[in-house]
């Protein structure tokens, strides 16, 4: 994994004399999925428009796969989609030729055109609806043609800004598998939003901005992952189990909650077996083991705390 | 060429043709011309061809300097144009793409206009005809670059944009409005012959060749305003290589035969050139706080080069040429000091507007030129005749005290201009 597939330093960039962004700096790895989060005005949209060389920024630099955005755009274009938190489809083009337009405007030939475009519809399931133009689709599946214009071209760094507003459920799901599919075909991935536990289906980085300012960076799974938060379920009297969890050299912070107990835990699976076998030695009776859910929000919000 | 093999060579261009050539337009347009062809004819108009020029002007002109405006300004309303900023396409592609193919169905009309008229009665001399269409695409350049323009001063601008940009085309397309072909009106009152850099030119081929360099002229500057919204530096060099051009334009005509003008004459009109068009640029330039910004924390030379204002290096190259002009024998040194203060004059109260007022700059910039070129004069004129009006203006032969004035008028639009910026610099 490349450790510095996007490289920000000193970013500064003002809208009138309101500074958006200030001296904000950051390594995102190749292939990575990264949840840019922060409350409103935090500069989350600037910061992506700077990533994609919409905005020039007063000062800073921005480096995409080696490639310097400020100073060659068009070349980081064709290595960067973009999907932008306002839908950018042609509503009186077909879906077929919105995803033509958005292969052939990165350089593709006559041959990758096409089979972009089926691929991409693919990809957002619009593939039934090829013929059909965009002004007539659902918001959602304009949402999903925008989408699939970004990627159209297959870029090896793809920005999403807030992508699931507007969505159903089902297409938020569908939108979770779509981007892990991507992730997973080697696409690097900067998500924008602020439904943090749709974020940690997929993020395993975040990136926290507040007040124009680089909060946090931490990487959510692998070996630099902040410790992962589980929960212990079992019949009866927790402080025994607590005492044994305390033991063991991979388990950090622990606390009873609510009959349960929580606790960081810094192992593999395999650790996680070792442990559930020395607490069932110790005659804990466990019922369950399972991550807590919500990692991620409470990782913001205790940057933000 | 299909669709996939022109979306390749210029996708922009195949959009356009998806959007604006349906079939229910395509029908149309040719019928409408034959109902206006036959309503002629059987009105009793003999010259059809004089009216085909006349739908041509229509079409190209009034319509397709509209339509070009449009092109760009509809897909800044509909949030389109941000998918276009972000691509890899050549920007003189995207430009040309932009302004045939959003201007594609007038020119499907003109070509009918020129199937039918050799059928018609009446003739439409060669060398207007092809003025009409080189003004025609002219004037559509112009429309899309004033719409550019206009959003580079306020991206949220959305009512007037278009309208002003069609009259901005208008005037620069018809041939006898446009700034080239009304130079060469003037000269054509000289004969039928133009004397230019030593040569003689017939009036007609000339004024075609000068309206085809002028055409150049719009397309590089809607390429480099597509550039630059691509992400690029903004680059000085396209205005400055513009306005070399047009120093070295007028200056041709000061080589009548084997008249060769003096050093200072020349390097004077070609300063006087150069001040014009810095002045043009001057107010054809937003002063945003963060490009004021960018230049100044420019790391090294070459980007602050980049991030100059395009005015600049054209009135830095015109004050050359007027000192030139000056050292080698030409007008008096305190009259051309004086006009040199007043330029100072000029960009430090044009920075202070700019900085100062968000809205309706332009109007105000145009209230403060009438003011001071216009009344201040006369109004000096009645007072105290030529003696006073030197202590504000630069005057032939006024005694070099009287600097003292228009020396002063710099210093104070400097310190208005400084007050502006530390007012407005935020951080």
């Amino acid at each position: 994994m490349t450790a510095d597939f996007v490289s920000v330093r000193s970013l500064v960039f003002e809208y009138g004399t309101t500074r958006a962004l200030d001296q904000v700096g950051f390594d995102l790895p190749a292939g990575s999925v990264t949840a840019l989060v922060g409350p409103n005005g935090a500069g989350k949209t600037t910061l992506l428009r700077c990533l994609a060389g919409l905005e020039r920024p007063l000062a800073g630099t921005v480096a995409i796969d080696g490639v310097d955005v400020l100073d060659q755009p068009r070349l980081a274009h064709t290595r960067l989609g973009f999907q932008q938190d306002f839908f950018g489809v042609y509503d009186e083009l077909t879906v077929r030729q919105n995803l033509l337009h958005a292969a052939a405007i990165q350089g593709l030939d006559r041959h990758d055109m096409e089979e972009a475009s089926v691929w991409a519809a693919e990809a957002v399931g619009l593939s039934d609806r090829m013929e059909q133009k965009a002004g007539a689709l659902s918001r959602g599946l304009r949402q999903r043609l925008a989408i699939a214009r970004a990627l159209a071209h297959r870029p090896r760094l793809l920005l999403m800004d807030e992508p699931a507003s507007g969505l159903d459920p089902e297409a938020r799901r569908h939108l979770s598998a779509l981007i892990r599919n991507l992730n997973a075909a080697g696409m690097t991935i900067v998500v924008s939003s602020h439904i943090l536990s749709e974020l940690e289906d997929y993020s395993t980085h975040m990136l926290a901005l507040r007040d124009g300012h680089c909060a946090q960076l931490a990487a959510l799974g692998g070996d630099d992952a902040v410790l992962s938060r589980w929960r212990l379920g079992l019949v009866g009297d927790c402080r025994d189990a607590l005492a044994g969890l305390r033991t063991l050299a991979e388990v950090g912070e622990a606390q009873i909650v609510g009959g349960d107990i929580e606790f960081t835990f810094s192992g593999d699976p395999l650790a996680r077996h070792h442990l559930l076998r020395h607490l069932m030695d110790q005659g804990v009776m466990v019922t369950d083991l399972a991550p807590t859910g919500g990692h991620l929000e409470k990782l913001y919000l205790g940057e933000k705390a | 060429m299909s669709a996939s093999s022109l979306l390749q060579v210029n996708p922009e261009l195949q959009r356009c043709l998806w959007l604006e050539l349906t079939p229910t337009r395509l029908v149309l347009m040719p019928v409408l011309l034959a109902l206006m062809l036959v309503g002629l004819h059987l009105a009793g108009t003999d010259d059809l061809a004089e009216w085909i020029g006349y739908a041509l002007y229509f079409l190209l002109l009034l319509w397709g300097t509209r339509l070009a405006a449009e092109s760009f300004v509809d897909e800044v309303v509909q949030g389109t144009w941000d998918i276009q900023r972000l691509s890899a396409v050549n920007p003189l592609g995207l430009a040309l793409g932009k302004l045939v193919g959003g201007t594609i169905y007038v020119w499907y009309g003109a070509a009918w206009c020129l199937v039918a008229l050799p059928f018609v009665p009446g003739t439409l001399e060669g060398t207007e005809l092809t003025s009409i269409l080189i003004g025609g695409l002219s004037g559509q350049a112009a429309a899309l670059m004033v719409a550019m323009l206009l959003h580079a001063f306020d991206a949220s601008r959305r009512r007037g944009s278009t309208a002003l940009a069609q009259v901005v085309g208008i005037v620069a397309g018809i041939p006898s409005l446009g700034l080239a072909a009304a130079l060469s009106s003037v000269v054509r009152e000289w004969g039928t012959q133009i004397h230019w850099f030593g040569g003689q030119f017939e009036t007609g081929p000339f004024t075609l060749a000068q309206q085809a360099i002028t055409l150049g002229w719009w397309l590089l500057g809607v390429a480099w305003l597509v550039r630059r919204q691509m992400g690029h530096a903004p680059s000085p060099w396209p205005y400055l290589a513009f306005a070399v051009y047009q120093m070295a334009f007028s200056t041709g005509f000061l080589f009548a035969g084997d008249l060769v003008p003096p050093f200072p004459v020349v390097a004077g009109i070609a300063a006087l050139a150069g001040a014009a068009l810095a002045y043009v640029g001057l107010f054809t330039t937003p002063w945003h706080v963060a490009d004021v910004k960018r230049l100044m924390l420019a790391p090294n030379w070459a980007q602050r080069w980049s991030l100059l204002p395009s005015w600049l290096p054209v009135a830095l190259l015109a004050v050359v040429l007027g000192a030139a002009s000056v050292a080698s024998g030409g007008r008096e040194w305190s009259l051309a000091a004086a006009a040199l203060a007043l330029f100072v004059r000029d960009i430090a109260l044009v920075a202070s507007v700019r900085l100062l007022s968000r809205r309706r700059t332009t109007l105000l910039l145009t209230v403060l030129a009438v003011l001071l070129y216009g009344l201040l004069p006369e109004v000096l004129d009645s007072i105290g005749g030529v003696t006073l009006r030197a202590w504000i203006f630069p005057t032939l032969d006024a005694p070099a005290v009287t600097l003292v004035g228009p020396l002063a008028q710099a210093l104070a639009a400097l310190v208005l201009a400084g007050w502006a910026w530390t007012r407005r610099k935020g951080h």
